[in-house]
């Protein structure tokens, strides 16, 4: 493990800057908290609620999409399948919102669900320019290994996909975030960062620290988790 | 003596595009190749060879005509060495050359024996947990080579393997791809539009004429090996292929 962190970070001081600032929102937090006389344990639960909650969002949408773009990148079924896709991910979700609520109340599945609709384009059409930009030789090499199951995703459609998968990742949680926020008020859940930016929405200090903050919190998770994967996956195929 | 692969009435027209007329580059080729023969295809550019290298390595599947191997052979008895050496590069060399073997659900044991042994045959040893990029283009070479016989195939298709290096190492290359050739004597069906090179290895030259490519002629090359590339009979041979290749 240690390994492979230092593999991604190359340096240490690179790893404990980036450590860094992923300490700087918590403690921006701690003191704006403060300041605001919200209670802190209440604005890191709502934090950590919204979080949660993205990341579940996230995790179904990165199978989803991995699962569709390799059983459709392939030319015969690409034709047929990314216009629907195309079509699919112009429609806005949002006017469905409040039928999604009336139905099923204001709950994590609908929010999740929501996000999922959200998050899972960009990581599809991702994968599937990855897929797309495969060397035909290097197809030809897993034909004439044999690969095939298992071994055939293993080897060959996992590490050419991985850049795709992490590049759509960084634009679907962009987009996540911003989603979250709109979809919990929407909804009018109580918890989470909607309820938070909701309930403060008569006073502007609060709103402009809160979402500095939240960008912070953003810019920390990229530059810790997605900027170093990024790199990492490009190095993977690069000849 | 029955042949490993028969190619009968093959043809290959290319339609990629509605707007173009479509591109007849093979016609009506016959061809046999035997056990253990090395068989080296020339021709002019776009004469087909390398389609018809695809063709009768399973690659290409779009044809007219009947591509048949002898009883008893499968298309995993054959293996593939590319130009442009097509090591995937988030493997390691080691891992490279493991590939058709875990593509043949060969045990682990198995796998790491047979790829410490190429290893050790083609000198990459201290380069096993090296990624190709890192590589020579004459080691990448090496690695691809060794890929393709870890297998121990029947058959190995060859698509111009040295175009892509020096002279010198090409050169190399050639030695140690005829001595693998003549310890273990696998049929090798090779393409190349080196005529000294063709000459150097193969048991018999196929030449291809221009689009649409058909079989002109097989030569048979009895020349003994080692081959002298300065002796009168090579240049003779030499001098009837080039009369037979027309650009």
């Amino acid at each position: 493990m240690r390994k492979k962190l230092m593999k991604i970070y190359k340096k240490r001081w690179h790893l404990a800057i980036t450590l860094l600032i992923v300490l700087f929102p918590f403690l921006f937090f701690l003191v704006f908290s403060g300041l605001a006389n919200i209670p802190s344990t209440k604005l890191l639960l709502d934090i950590l609620i919204s979080g949660w909650r993205l990341l579940a969002a996230y995790l179904i949408a990165a199978v989803m999409a991995w699962c569709l773009a390799v059983l459709f990148h392939q030319e015969k079924f690409a034709a047929v399948a990314l216009p629907i896709f195309d079509v699919l991910q112009s429609f806005p979700t949002f006017a469905a919102l409040p039928l999604a609520v009336f139905f099923f109340g204001p709950s994590n599945f609908t929010i999740i669900f929501f996000l999922v609709l959200t998050v899972i384009w960009p990581i599809l059409f991702s994968i599937v320019s990855s897929l797309k930009l495969i060397r035909q030789d290097w197809e030809e090499a897993a034909i004439m290994s044999r690969l095939s199951g298992l071994d055939y995703l293993r080897y060959f459609l996992w590490p050419v996909s991985v850049t795709g998968l992490i590049t759509g990742s960084i634009i679907g949680l962009g987009e996540g975030w911003e989603a979250l926020v709109a979809t919990e008020i929407i909804v009018g859940i109580k918890t989470g960062l909607g309820s938070f930016f909701q309930q403060f929405s008569n006073n502007a200090n609060v709103t402009i620290f809160g979402i500095l903050g939240f960008l912070a919190l953003i810019f920390s998770i990229n530059k810790l988790v997605w900027l170093p994967l990024l790199e990492w996956g490009h190095h993977e195929t690069e000849e | 003596m029955e042949p490993i692969i028969s190619l009968h009435k093959i043809n290959k027209t290319f339609k990629e595009r509605p707007d173009l007329p479509p591109l007849k580059v093979l016609e009506d080729i016959n061809l046999e190749v035997f056990d253990g023969e090395f068989l080296v295809l020339v021709g002019p550019s776009g004469s087909g060879k390398s389609t018809l290298l695809r063709i009768m390595s399973g690659l290409e599947k779009s044809y007219d005509g009947e591509v048949k191997l002898k009883a008893g052979i499968s298309s995993a008895d054959t293996s593939f060495v590319f130009q442009q050496f097509a090591l995937l590069p988030w493997l390691t060399v080691e891992e490279n050359i493991e590939l058709g073997l875990i593509g043949r659900k060969i045990s682990k044991n198995e796998r790491k024996r047979r790829v410490a042994e190429e290893l050790k045959l083609f000198g990459l040893e201290q380069f096993k947990n090296s990624r190709p990029k890192e590589l020579s283009g004459g080691m990448r070479q090496r690695v691809g080579i060794a890929r393709a016989i870890v297998t121990n195939p029947k058959i190995i298709f060859m698509d111009e393997p040295f175009s892509e290096l020096d002279s010198f190492t090409a050169e190399e290359l050639r030695k140690e791809l005829l001595n693998i050739w003549q310890k273990r004597k696998p049929t090798i069906v090779m393409v190349t539009h080196i005529i000294s090179e063709a000459l150097k290895l193969g048991d018999r030259v196929a030449v291809l004429t221009p689009r649409p490519g058909k079989i002109e002629k097989v030569t048979s090359n009895s020349l003994p090996r080692p081959r002298a590339e300065r002796s009168g009979d090579f240049y003779k041979l030499e001098d009837e292929l080039y009369s037979l290749i027309k650009p």
